[in-house]
């Protein structure tokens, strides 16, 4: 004669299944007793008394007892297999709902929903004029949203934002390339290490830049939240902005919050800095030539340049005491290795795929450098009547709807920029041709190999002087895109390789400065 | 097939927070426990205007509907848009047209002749004495049943404390009372213990019938003491049974404790009981009991006639 | 949003599906949309975005088909048209499918409705009724708009016997014409002799004889008939073969009960056993008190009729009153009878298409694959087909189940806000007529009902909540 128990958790069973399991244990031929009972310490107390269990055992009051005393060793084993297959039968679910065998297909988010019901969030890159009304139907589902398709109405915006705000829900976007959720990128995004910096941004370039100098500077991200470019406009009022800020400052995984946007309305930014400064973390504000004067309060930080922000959101993560400084040596190192330039080539012509770089290098030259020219508005820059005609010191943000028309964004599509590339190099006053190229998710797959021809046609067709090339590469080492490989086969071509955008702008200066 | 059935009923209430994920619980022929992922529990009853959970919602459905066929406990659920949907089930509950209701909790009223109340006590004692298949606790009201080897000893750890309880009221011994309401924590089988139960009935019964101030402070001291035992007994059941302790929450078990305290008659009282005895598969027996001996633990006659009735069956195996 | 950074991102990818790659590779949960813009049409997208999950339209729903799991159709007599049918006026003649003139018409309705005015001997020849028919002189009226149904060209002019069919639940009274049986006839156009010979028979004998044996009946509920037919391979649209043997068990009985000859009762049975077509004005009729009874809520999204005059298709919604939803009537994909090809075919007619606006038809097409074989399909694609089905239905219905699904309910009532979200369009099981007045029919196969209908109906409900 021997006895044994078994526990098993989470399991939860009326008192007639229980009954009915024990009395069919209890009824098998070699099986002198049994007993199933959910294990409260009052239950166990009686089968101790009654002697079906001889000793105290661990078990929790939500879990299912089963105790059995059996003739021999096979049979009670056999029933305890028994009551625990008994116990795990789960009831037979009507025939009506079918076996699912194949992964079913959704004809609409509603569908998608029915399938994964515990679906949080909806990433829409419809076609433009479609996308406001997918994103109408993901907030009426009850679920945030990632718009990453633009042409969304700015009427539009402010319906979807004020009726999410509502719902306690998020719209992320329109025209919200990049985003890092819970360590999911979505969207244009690059593989970073998670972390306890997060961000909220209005740009896509802009976070990216500032998700890979974070990650390369050993930092790692909690969440990256894109605004889209106009939700600091003071008819949206930063309603996605302060959401963000709002829930970072609750986050537990986040004790640094970047904010990164191009120039907002001023008055949208006093109420910003309101929010920040009644949360309790620290907050590195990146807010390109908005004129803001440092509001010396103790947690904020205000930073001219992507670089600068991150490398102070860096510091305020590790808590250093003092925030690291721009690296200058590293501008130096490269300048030596500028080659002669004829003096004819007097002019910088800047060739951006990141329209947020456009914006950070015209804030960055302002003062610096005269006779700028740009397809993008900004204060002291003439904007171009015809921008595929280059003037000055030209900057181009290629990924305006001007060039992409009827083609792919040119950081997939290296086709505009590399006819613009030979057309700047061909212009005897080119003395510095600035480009950009974006890793990450659904990016082109292998730039380098795109744009390097292009570089050595150049050099070749100019044999005895030729513009200086100056690159610089955002992406992260987690890429697909494998970073030295790319970072190798560009310097192979003869570019000046910056470490980002800053530096390669006042790398560019210099070079500009000492002709 | 991923055809929704969309279950709704008539009066529109908003859950505090219509956005949640979790699991199911439990499941039973027309009321599913939800455990959300904030740890409440929340339990949703179809076309039944019976209520018996703290915290429920209460949907009405096309047809007759019989959760065990639809959804199995564990599976996961979530709540969006105010529709929860379940995961791989093709039922979905629309909460905006679900309806929720609180009554208050019963109160005493100190008008009413104790004569008369006693009358109408008997009455559904009687009704408890009478049922042929007794169940839970209750079966230590009847010595003719045949039950297995937990039953047996569950009605014998029944006969000793159920009097002891009662003792404890009489005797206002508040140490006595807390060590046998803690034996009663958990006792039984089940998702809702039998003893978990009884407690429930008793504390609604002995505060229905509170007639001085010392008898309340000394159900306060009891019903506390029993929201601490957290690790006694099922969640589920516990859940319940603090929210009774707190006095928020309406049962079957209040109607028939008012049905007896406003001396409504026996048909009347008779209703009440039975709808008592519908509840999950013991429990309602159980509340009953405990309703029926807490509502006369401060009167020592009435007290002392259910010691007997418990007691005699031990006698009846002792001759 | 702190709800997104407490849990673990489940995403919805609605568009670029490449998006999708970057989440899987994060480990996280990822269903991509099979999108397609809704109705093709910006303005129709931003309409149905409003009425996504919108309470009132869920809610009246909810209640529409709750009415139509409630109509219990019930077969009580057959009369003349003009003793039962309230707009049943002299000189009117009910047709299929949504308003339409004598101009618009199709050439096997306009063959049908001469046809009947020479029956009605209103005229005595085709050339002058034709000149009638253009003066104007005669009414025409949709049969839907008089609580009636009726296949193909659904010809019903006064002294036509109609079946009678009661809802008792919501109190309210139903017709259809009596089936002619195949060949010649005239809801196919034909308008000959024998056409108007057999009219006047059915008139005459058949009509009186079914109304005496009916009499002799308790009243015989449709919808237990119909879900038996399912299990016995019809859909009661195209194929109503066990419908038709049913109905005809039943008659036979009462009819033994009646004064009726024994020649009559044998022409009776003749008739009716030669027509394996015979149940589906009962079928249909059927199906159009259970529309009804879900039509009129205000707010509600689910489809109430859709019907075809061989010009336009039609949809009616329950939350839009009495408006029709136009779109030129569709072609149908099918299999042609010897000797015939599409270019014989005339565009989609008839108002049969009610039955699967109530859950059978093609929507039940799993339970009948002798049809799905008529059509040029398999087993397999029957079944993928009502699957399809229940993707843009408000729910299933439990009184009609398919033995071939495991006995799984009928998906039922077309939501219009699913039809567009979804893309996933009605499919209609139907015969295809001649093109050509009195050819008759010239093969069967599947159509779809037309996306523009749906997207109208989607703008003009959101339009009902702007107001």
């Amino acid at each position: 004669m021997t006895s044994g128990t078994r526990v098993i958790a989470d399991l939860y069973r009326d008192s007639v299944s229980l009954m009915k399991i024990s009395s069919t244990v209890d009824s098998l031929p070699n099986v002198i007793r049994a007993s199933c009972i959910m294990a409260t310490p009052a239950n166990i107390n009686l089968l101790l008394e009654a002697g079906l269990l001889s000793s105290e055992i661990s078990a929790e009051q939500n879990e299912v007892l089963i105790a059995i005393e059996a003739k021999d060793k096979t049979s009670l084993n056999e029933a305890l297999d028994l009551a625990e297959d008994e116990l795990r039968k789960r009831p037979t679910i009507n025939s009506n709902s079918e076996q699912v065998s194949e992964s079913p297909e959704a004809y609409s988010q509603e569908m998608a929903l029915d399938i994964n019901t515990e679906a949080n969030l909806v990433l829409i890159s419809t076609p433009g004029p479609y996308a406001a009304a997918e994103a109408f139907k993901a907030l009426k589902l009850g679920l945030n949203t990632m718009i990453f398709s633009d042409n969304v109405s700015i009427e539009d915006e402010i319906l979807l934002k004020e009726y999410a705000n509502k719902k306690n829900l998020m719209v992320l976007g329109p025209d919200c390339g990049t985003s890092v959720i819970n360590g999911v990128p979505l969207g244009f995004a690059n593989v970073v290490k998670k972390g306890n910096i997060g961000i909220v941004a209005a740009s896509g370039t802009g976070l990216q830049q500032v998700l890979c100098l974070i990650d390369e500077g050993g930092g790692g991200i909690s969440q990256a939240i894109g605004t889209g470019g106009r939700d600091l406009d003071s008819r949206i009022g930063g309603l996605t902005t302060i959401q963000g800020i709002k829930a970072l400052a609750k986050d537990q995984e986040t004790s640094v919050v970047v904010i990164i946007s191009k120039p907002p309305s001023l008055k949208v930014v006093d109420s910003l800095i309101e929010k920040v400064q009644a949360m309790s973390k620290p907050a590195v504000l990146c807010l390109f030539d908005s004129n803001i004067e440092d509001p010396k309060v103790k947690n904020i930080y205000i930073t001219e340049t992507l670089e600068d922000a991150s490398r102070t959101a860096l510091s305020l993560s590790n808590n250093e005491q003092s925030i690291a400084r721009m690296d200058e040596t590293r501008i130096s190192e490269l300048l030596y290795h500028v080659p002669k330039i004829s003096s004819d080539r007097r002019y910088l012509r800047a060739l951006y795929s990141g329209g947020t770089f456009c914006y950070e290098a015209l804030s960055l030259l302002n003062g610096k450098l005269e006779d700028l020219y740009s397809n993008i508005i900004f204060p002291k820059t003439t904007l171009m009547n015809d921008p595929w005609q280059s003037h000055g010191h030209t900057l181009l943000d290629l990924g305006d709807d001007l060039f992409t028309r009827g083609k792919a964004h040119p950081m997939i599509d290296f086709g505009i920029r590399n006819e613009r590339m030979m057309e700047e190099a061909s212009d005897p006053e080119t003395a510095v041709i600035l480009f950009d190229i974006v890793l990450g998710h659904c990016a082109h797959t292998d730039p380098s190999s795109a744009i390097a021809p292009i570089i050595n046609e150049i050099r070749s067709n100019n044999k005895v002087s030729h513009p200086v090339m100056i690159g610089f590469i955002c992406g992260t080492e987690g890429d697909p895109q494998n970073l030295s490989l790319q970072k190798s086969k560009l310097r192979n071509a003869g570019v000046l390789l910056a470490n980002n955008n800053a530096e390669a702008v006042r790398l560019a200066t210099k070079v500009i400065e000492t002709l | 097939m991923n055809i929704k059935m969309r279950y709704l009923a008539s009066k529109k209430f908003r859950l505090s927070d219509s956005y949640f994920d979790g699991h199911v619980h439990s499941v039973f022929h027309s009321v599913v426990n939800l455990r959300l992922h904030t740890q409440d529990l929340l339990t949703v009853i179809a076309n039944k205007s019976d209520l018996n959970s703290p915290r429920y919602i209460a949907i009405e459905t096309l047809d007759d509907v019989d959760f065990t066929k639809l959804i199995s406990h564990g599976q996961p659920l979530s709540c969006r848009g105010e529709v929860i949907r379940f995961s791989g089930s093709r039922i979905s509950i629309d909460l905006r047209f679900a309806a929720k209701e609180k009554k208050s909790f019963v109160k005493s009223k100190k008008s009413f002749l104790e004569k008369k109340i006693n009358t109408n006590w008997k009455i559904a004692w009687n009704f408890l004495l009478d049922i042929k298949k007794k169940e839970g606790l209750a079966l230590a009201l009847d010595d003719k049943q045949s039950v297995d080897l937990f039953h047996r000893s569950l009605i014998a750890r029944t006969q000793k404390i159920i009097p002891q309880l009662l003792i404890s009221i009489q005797t206002k011994n508040i140490g006595l009372a807390k060590n046998v309401g803690q034996k009663l924590l958990g006792l039984g089988p089940g998702l809702t213990p039998s003893g978990d139960d009884f407690l429930l009935g008793f504390i609604v019964g002995s505060r229905a019938s509170v007639r001085e101030e010392e008898h309340r402070v000394f159900l306060n001291n009891f019903g506390h003491h029993l929201k601490n035992q957290k690790s006694n007994s099922v969640d589920i059941s516990l859940d319940q049974l603090n929210s009774v302790i707190s006095g928020r929450c309406s049962y079957p078990i209040t109607d028939l404790c008012n049905s007896i305290l406003n001396c409504d008659g026996k048909d009347k009282i008779n209703y009440e009981f039975n709808k008592c005895l519908d509840l999950g598969h013991s429990s309602g027996m159980d509340s009953t009991f405990g309703l029926l001996c807490g509502m006369v633990a401060w009167k020592k006659e009435l007290a002392n006639l259910i010691i007997d009735e418990i007691k005699m069956p031990i006698k009846a195996l002792e001759t | 949003m702190t709800n997104l950074f407490n849990s673990k991102l489940s995403v919805i990818n609605v568009g670029v599906s490449d998006f999708a790659k970057p989440i899987i590779g994060s480990d996280a949960k990822v269903i991509n949309v099979d999108w397609t813009p809704p109705g093709n049409d910006e303005n129709v997208a931003r309409a149905l975005g409003q009425l996504v999950n919108r309470s009132e339209v869920e809610e009246a729903n909810h209640r529409s088909f709750q009415r139509y799991l409630d109509s219990q159709p019930t077969l009580v007599g057959v009369k003349p048209a003009f003793q039962v049918i309230e707009g049943m006026s002299e000189k009117t003649i009910m047709h299929s499918g949504p308003p339409i003139t004598w101009e618009k018409m199709c050439s096997p309705m306009r063959g049908a409705i001469i046809g009947a005015c020479i029956f009605e001997e209103w005229e005595t020849d085709h050339k002058s009724a034709e000149k009638t028919l253009e003066s104007g002189a005669i009414n025409f009226i949709p049969c839907h708009h008089n609580r009636a149904v009726g296949p193909m060209a659904g010809i019903i002019s006064p002294s036509m016997p109609v079946w009678i069919i009661d809802d008792p639940v919501h109190n309210s009274r139903y017709f259809s014409n009596l089936n002619e049986g195949l060949g010649k006839v005239l809801r196919f156009g034909a308008n000959d002799s024998e056409v108007i010979n057999r009219l006047h028979w059915m008139k005459e004998v058949l009509g009186p004889a079914l109304g005496k044996s009916l009499e002799k009946m308790e009243p015989l509920k449709l919808k237990p008939l119909m879900a038996q037919a399912l299990h016995m391979g019809d859909e009661v649209h195209n194929r109503n073969v066990a419908a038709s043997a049913l109905l005809l068990k039943r008659l036979i009985t009462a009819a033994l009960k009646t004064d009726i000859k024994v020649s009559v009762l044998s022409e009776l049975v003749n008739f009716i056993s030669n027509n394996d077509h015979f149940f589906l004005n009962l079928s249909m009729s059927a199906c159009k008190a259970m529309m009804d009874a879900a039509h009129g809520i205000p707010g509600s999204s689910l489809v109430t009729a859709m019907a075809r005059n061989g010009t336009d298709f039609g949809i009616r919604v329950s939350g839009l009153g009495d408006n029709w939803f136009k779109a030129p009537a569709p072609l149908i994909d099918g299999l042609f009878f010897p000797g015939f090809d599409a270019s014989d075919a005339n565009p989609d007619l008839g108002d049969s298409s009610i039955t699967e606006t109530a859950g059978v038809g093609a929507f039940a097409m799993a339970a009948s694959p002798a049809i799905v074989q008529f059509v040029g399909g398999s087993a397999y694609d029957s079944i993928e087909n009502t699957k399809l089905m229940s993707h843009i239905t408000h729910s299933q219905n439990d009184a009609f189940t398919i033995p071939q699904m495991n006995f799984s309910a009928t998906p039922a009532c077309i939501d219009v806000r699913k039809v567009i979200d979804t893309s996933i369009m009605p499919i209609i099981n139907t015969g295809i007529a001649h093109r050509k007045a009195g050819v008759g029919q010239i093969g069967a196969g599947i159509t779809k009902a037309p996306a523009d209908c749906f997207s109208q109906a989607v703008i003009a409900l959101a339009k009902t909540f702007s107001n």
